[in-house]
Order: C-alpha cells, then structure tokens, then sequence
C-alpha cells in the first residue's frame, strides 16, 4: 500500500487516525506499531515470514540493545570504576552479532536474486536495516540509551510513514516524542499540508512525467533521436526527484500528523552547484548514515588524504550497492566517487565562484549519472548513451529508424509538465509555501491539488512508487 | 468558528472535500473487482461480453495464417508464405521481385490506433496517408480529428479528398470494453460506409496485435482472448464481403500465442526498430 493510492488516503489512514486520537500515549505506541504492521501487511500482500522477519528485528534487536547496556554495566562495577571510554568485550561480541544479522539477511535478500529466481526483496528492508542498525551503533558508542520499552522500539522501527521508503530516522530524533509528544490542530493542519504537497509532487508531476520516460522505453532506445534521449533522461530524472521527494514530504507530513518530527529528505538538489553540494541535498537522510556510520568510524578525513579517498570510495560503493544488486549500482557509485574526488581536488572551487559554471555542470551531470542509474541493462545503456552522444557513435550503419517528429511530437505531449517539473526543482513552490502557508488562498489551492491528485487516481492514472524496490 | 477557520482553514476545507470525496471513491474500490483495467486510450467500461464460445476462439487462433482469405486479388493464394525474408522462397515461387515502399504503397491509407501510428512513425511504408490516433477505435473512427500531414482532419475529409487503391484498418482492441456485440456491428457498418465512400479501394482488415502472454493473463479485458475473439469476428466481416484479412502476429508472436516479449518493452507495442517487419511482410506477401 502506497500513501498515493486511494486504499491508503480513504480507508487506512482515515480509520488509522480515527482510533489513534482517541487513545492514551501508550495506547498510541501499541496501535502506531500494529497499525504500521498492518500497513506493512498489505504491502508484501500478507507474506508471514516477510511480516515475522520485520517483528523479529525488533524483538532481536531490542534484547541486543539491551545486551550491550547490560554489558556495559556489568563491567563497570566489575572494574569498579567509571567509564573510561572502553567497551567491554561483552558489547563488542553483541554489537557484532546483531550487526551481522541484520546487514546478513539484508544482502541475502538484496542478492540472493542473483542465483535464485523467485526471491522478492521485503518491502523497506534496506530502509529498516538502517534504522535499526543505527540504534544499535548509537546505543554501543553511548549517544542514546537502550530503551526499555519493546512497543516504543516497534513503533519507532514500524512507523508506517517512513516504513517502506524513509527518510531514514534515527532513533535519537524521535526517542522524545516516543515518550511524549504534543498533537495539536495546528500540527494537523500544517501535516496535512505538507502531505498534500508531496502527493502532488508524486501524482501530478513524477507520474506524468514518468509516462515519457515510459514512451521512449516502448519506443526502444535504438529508435529515439538524440533531442528525445536528452528530453526522456531529463523526464527520468524529474520524475525519480518528484517521486522519492513526493514519498518523503509525505513522509514528514503524515508525521506531523502523528505527533513525530520525521527529518527532511531533500533540499532542492537540483539547484546545486556541484555534485558534492548535490549529496548534501538529496536523499539526506541516507547520506548522513554513510557519514555517520561508514565514513567518519572508518578515520573520515583524519588519517591522512589517502585514507580518505579510501574511506569515499567506500562509502560511494557501499551507497551505489545499496540501491540494487547490479553492477550499473556499481558503476554508478563508482561514477559519483570518481566526480567527487575530482571536484575534492579542486574543481569544487572554480564550480563555486562561478554559479552559472556550476548549474550548466550540474545540467549536464545529473541527467548522465541518472541514465547510469536507471538503465540496468549494459547493452541498452550503451545504446541509449551514443543517443545522448552521437558523435562518438561513428558510422549509423546499422542504425534503426528513427521517427524525426519524434522530439517535437513528445515535447507537445509533455512540455508544460516538464516546464512545471523545471519550475518545481528550484525551490519557488517552497518559498511561496512557507510564506503564505496560512493564508485561505494557500488552502484553496493546496485542496485543489488534493482534488486533482485524487482524480488521477480514480481514473487509474497512478504508477507504482518508484523507489519501492528498494 | 472564525478564529479556527484562520487557523485552519486547509484542516476544515481538507475534511469537507475528503467528506465529498469519500462515497465516490469508496464506491470505486468496492465495484472495482476486476485489477488491472489498464486502458489503451479512454475506454468507457462497459460489460465485456462473455466469454464467447471457445470453438470460435481457438478456430480464430489457427486458421488465420496462410488460407485464402484474401480477395479481389489472387497473387497470394492459398500458401503459407510466413514470415519475413526469405526472399528466395518467394522469387523460387514467382518470378516478380517484391515492390520498393513507394511503389507498393502508393496511394494507400492506412487506420488504426497507437500500434498503426507506431507503423506509421518507424517503418517505410513510401508516401501511404495514415489515419491513426492513440486510443482510436470504431466507435470513434468518424467523429474524431487526426494530425494527417500537418492538418488535422476527419476521416471523410480524407476520404472525400483522394480515391485510394488500398486500404489497411486495423481496429479492435480499444473496443474490447465495450460489448462485444455491439463493437461487431458498428465494426461491420462503418468497414461498410468505407467501402461506400471508397468504392475502387481494395480493403485489407488487418487482424490486431497480441499483447505478450503474461500482460494478457493480467488482464481481465485486454487479453489475447478477447483479441483473438475479436480478430475472429473481423476474419468473418472479410469473408462476408470480399474484403482482404491478415494478420500479423505471425511475426511477432512467440509459441504461447501472445507478443513475443523481446520484441516489446510495454508488452502491448512493439519496439520501434520491429515495425519496418511489419511493413516488410506486407510487401513481401502482397497483400
């Protein structure tokens, strides 16, 4: 079940937050986290093992937690002394353990597509395991306590807003308002909001302008002419942006609506000026794991300027697997780590000072290292590539047909969308937003978004959440 | 009330358009069993038929290829001159070389919906008019305006506007939501009114593409089922009249009968660089 289908807007979430509202807080806790595996239920069409394995975590998970705190203590009145910065070996054993089976049955499931057919990924697992592994990592290096209470852990780990698709919340930014947290109309009001922009940035824009990209796909890649590759990458890379983008508002704004501040996801990206900017706005969440957790405990940049190129490539490989198992995910880490290393050694500057440098880089890197991203298959990639590039293709002997109204006949179909998408990325609608969020013309407008978005829906002009398989 | 509407007026006026919304959605996710009702175009949903007799489905699947349905002209009798290029079978048959595009498709029209657009848009098919539209069907093949040329025209003004000497209309899939009986008849009156308004043109009714085996078992209206019943009802609107019939799918279909999948990445059309094999047996066969 995805927050933009008709299922969730008019069935579960109504009835969901009917029964929550009424509750006491730990009456909340309990039905926030079997609320949430019941929305995650619906989602893996009522897999038991897939549902057991996410209630497992958290059980398994809540004992290591526990296990390591115990350790600790244990330990310290052994030693009879306060703590001195060492963990014992008991903590180190657990942290281990527990790591291992949570990062082992993730890439057992990310990859054990490889050598056996018919093994679908769990729903969220990639966007769990981080969660819960954090807790875990922050609980052993003491910046947040183990808690005590299994329904809170579930609820923090299941809660069905950043379940399936983030952001990914860490545990610290949310323990308060596990324990106590204030839901008021106005929270409402503004979650609400927030949530109908993102389902207008889902449903109205990544969907439509999802449909190009699907139109050059049925086209075929041999047959598109160079001005179409260009426009079908740059309605790829909207569409990915508006659909993870839209998920997460969605996100922020169903928390909002719950009583819980869920992190932002993205800072119009689009409007960076160089790749390394470009990390910092996108998917933040998930570039603050790897920092956190891979980057900064490997030495981050303190042990010496090779080490950290070390400690980059590792985290960019890392991230590139993290989005699927297949060597494009691969490429396309190494991609991005071999520009950002460059843009280390000193292009970040020049991109810097001269911005309109930096938005021309920019225009032409992200629709690139989308194409690397979204095109699994090397021989397709190939191909659409020397569409992007023709002049390195040499002689088109062998080259199919290629319709020559092609570009004009789908810039017609899809031109306004892609002129709203451009619009979109830059950050106005936010502006506009926050400023007059209050005002009776803003909310006028905002159900008029929510009115279309519903109407697309109805008439089944909805796609499935992109990020979903991940 | 004031003040909370100052407040809060998106919360209030979000409950009242939920409020509105709610019977009409409710209401479509209780009828809406069926999944997967995926249009080609808008179809109006109207009770399919049912499942029409298997006899005429299966006959529909096999007596296609290679009988003599093809009329009004007698080069192509009777032989199963099957796919594509092997153009020695044919020179061994017939001395005659196949035609360049524009001599064998000149002054010709062809109608349809997308996969007939697709034709037109990536294979040589010479000079011929095409009169296609995504989502086109019989039920709006002379009330609907389409970009011919650069000018946007009805079908009449097309056909008022030249006598053609052939004429290819492949129709059908779109009006598999309709009822089936009522899509054969209009099916037969408006092939009719083409043949009054074009009296010198031969008429080929072309048999519609499958869609691949697995998007057809998804499908609880466009599947091959319904297309080859469909097809069925065309073949025997062909032989009524003396009109051409082919089909197609004899190219593209794999050995379950549905659009070979590597030909397809939507599963419904076939890739650009597979239409050319399209116009290729037309010419090739002669029909």
């Amino acid at each position: 079940m995805v927050f933009s289908s008709l299922e969730f807007l008019f069935l579960f979430l109504p009835l969901f937050l009917l029964v929550y509202y009424l509750l006491p807080l730990r009456g909340k806790n309990i039905f926030l986290f079997l609320g949430s595996l019941v929305f995650y239920g619906f989602g893996i069409s009522w897999n038991v093992y897939y549902l057991a394995l996410i209630v497992a975590s958290v059980f398994l998970n809540f004992m290591a937690a526990k296990g390591i705190e115990g350790c600790r203590r244990r330990s310290r009145i052994k030693n009879g002394e306060e703590f001195d910065g060492k963990r014992s070996a008991g903590e180190r054993v657990i942290l281990i353990l527990s790591l291992c089976y949570n990062f082992g049955l993730l890439l057992f499931f990310k990859y054990a597509g490889f050598f056996v057919d018919q093994i679908i990924l769990p729903i969220g697992i990639s966007f769990y395991t981080f969660q819960i592994t954090s807790y875990l990592i922050d609980v052993y290096n003491r910046k947040t306590r183990a808690e005590q209470d299994v329904i809170r852990l579930g609820a923090y780990l299941t809660m069905f807003p950043q379940l399936i698709a983030g952001p990914i919340v860490t545990y610290g930014e949310v323990h308060k308002q596990l324990r106590k947290r204030k839901i008021s109309l106005m929270g409402c009001n503004h979650g609400l909001q927030i949530f109908t922009l993102g389902l207008g940035f889902k449903v109205l824009l990544a969907n439509q302008l999802g449909n190009l990209w699907e139109d050059v796909q049925t086209i075929g890649y041999e047959s598109i002419s160079t001005p179409l590759a260009w426009l079908g990458i740059l309605a790829y890379s909207l569409q990915i942006y508006f659909d993870f983008y839209g998920y997460s508002l969605m996100a922020v704004g169903l928390g909002k609506l719950l009583g819980f501040r869920i992190p932002d996801n993205f800072r119009q990206p689009y409007m960076a000026l160089s790749m390394t900017e470009f990390w910092r706005r996108w998917h933040i969440t998930l570039g603050r794991w790897f920092k956190e957790y891979v980057y900064i405990p490997l030495g981050g940049n303190r042990k010496g300027k090779l080490r950290q190129m070390f400690n980059m490539l590792a985290v960019w490989l890392l991230t590139g697997l993290w989005h699927g198992a297949n060597w494009n995910f691969i490429a396309w880490g190494l991609l991005l780590f071999l520009i950002l290393s460059i843009e280390k050694a000193g292009l970040l500057k020049l991109l810097e000072r001269w911005k309109l440098l930096g938005h021309l880089y920019m225009c032409f890197l992200i629709p690139v290292s989308w194409a690397l991203f979204g095109i699994t298959n090397p021989v397709q990639l190939r191909i659409y590539m020397l569409k992007l590039f023709p002049f390195f293709s040499g002689s088109g002997a062998h080259e199919a047909v290629v319709f020559r109204g092609d570009f004009e006949k789908y810039i017609g179909m899809y031109g306004i969308g892609l002129v709203i998408g451009l619009i979109c990325c830059t950050g106005l609608v936010e502006k506009i937003f926050i400023r007059w969020r209050n005002r009776f013309w803003m909310s006028v407008l905002l159900l008029i978004v929510f009115g279309a978005s519903v109407f697309c829906m109805y008439r089944g002009l909805n796609d499935p959440f992109l990020y979903y398989r991940f | 009330m004031g003040l909370y509407m100052r407040k809060y007026h998106y919360l209030i006026l979000f409950m009242i358009g939920f409020l509105v919304l709610l019977p009409f959605v409710l209401h479509k996710l209780y009828t809406e069993q069926e999944k997967n009702t995926e249009t080609f175009g808008e179809v109006p949903v109207v009770e399919a038929e049912d499942p029409a007799d298997e006899e005429s489905l299966s006959e529909g699947a096999d007596t296609v290829s290679g009988n003599d349905t093809i009329s009004g002209n007698d080069t192509v009798s009777g032989n199963d001159t099957v796919s594509g290029n092997d153009a020695q079978e044919e020179a061994a048959e017939e001395p005659g070389e196949v035609l360049p595009p524009e001599e064998f498709f000149r002054n010709t029209l062809f109608i349809g919906d997308s996969r007939t657009m697709g034709l037109a848009e990536y294979a040589d098919i010479g000079d011929a008019v095409v009169f296609a539209n995504t989502g086109m069907n019989i039920y709006r093949l002379y009330s609907l305006k389409n970009a011919v040329r650069d000018q946007e025209l009805y079908l009449e003004d097309i056909l008022a506007g030249n006598q053609y000497d052939k004429i290819y209309l492949m129709l059908g899939i779109n009006e598999l939501g309709y009822d089936e009986g009522q899509t054969v008849k209009r099916f037969e009156e408006e092939v009719l009114k083409l043949r009054e308004l074009q009296p010198d043109a031969e008429i080929v009714l072309e048999a519609n593409l499958h869609v691949t085996t697995p998007r057809s078992e998804r499908d609880e209206i466009f599947n091959n089922d319904g297309i080859n019943r469909i097809n069925e009802h065309i073949r025997q609107i062909a032989e009524k009249y003396g009109f051409g019939y082919i089909d197609v799918n004899e190219i593209y279909d794999d050995d379950t009968g549905g659009l070979n999948p590597k030909y397809t990445h939507d599963e419904v059309h076939v890739l650009g660089k597979y239409y050319q094999q399209w116009a290729d047996w037309i010419r090739e066969n002669r029909i």
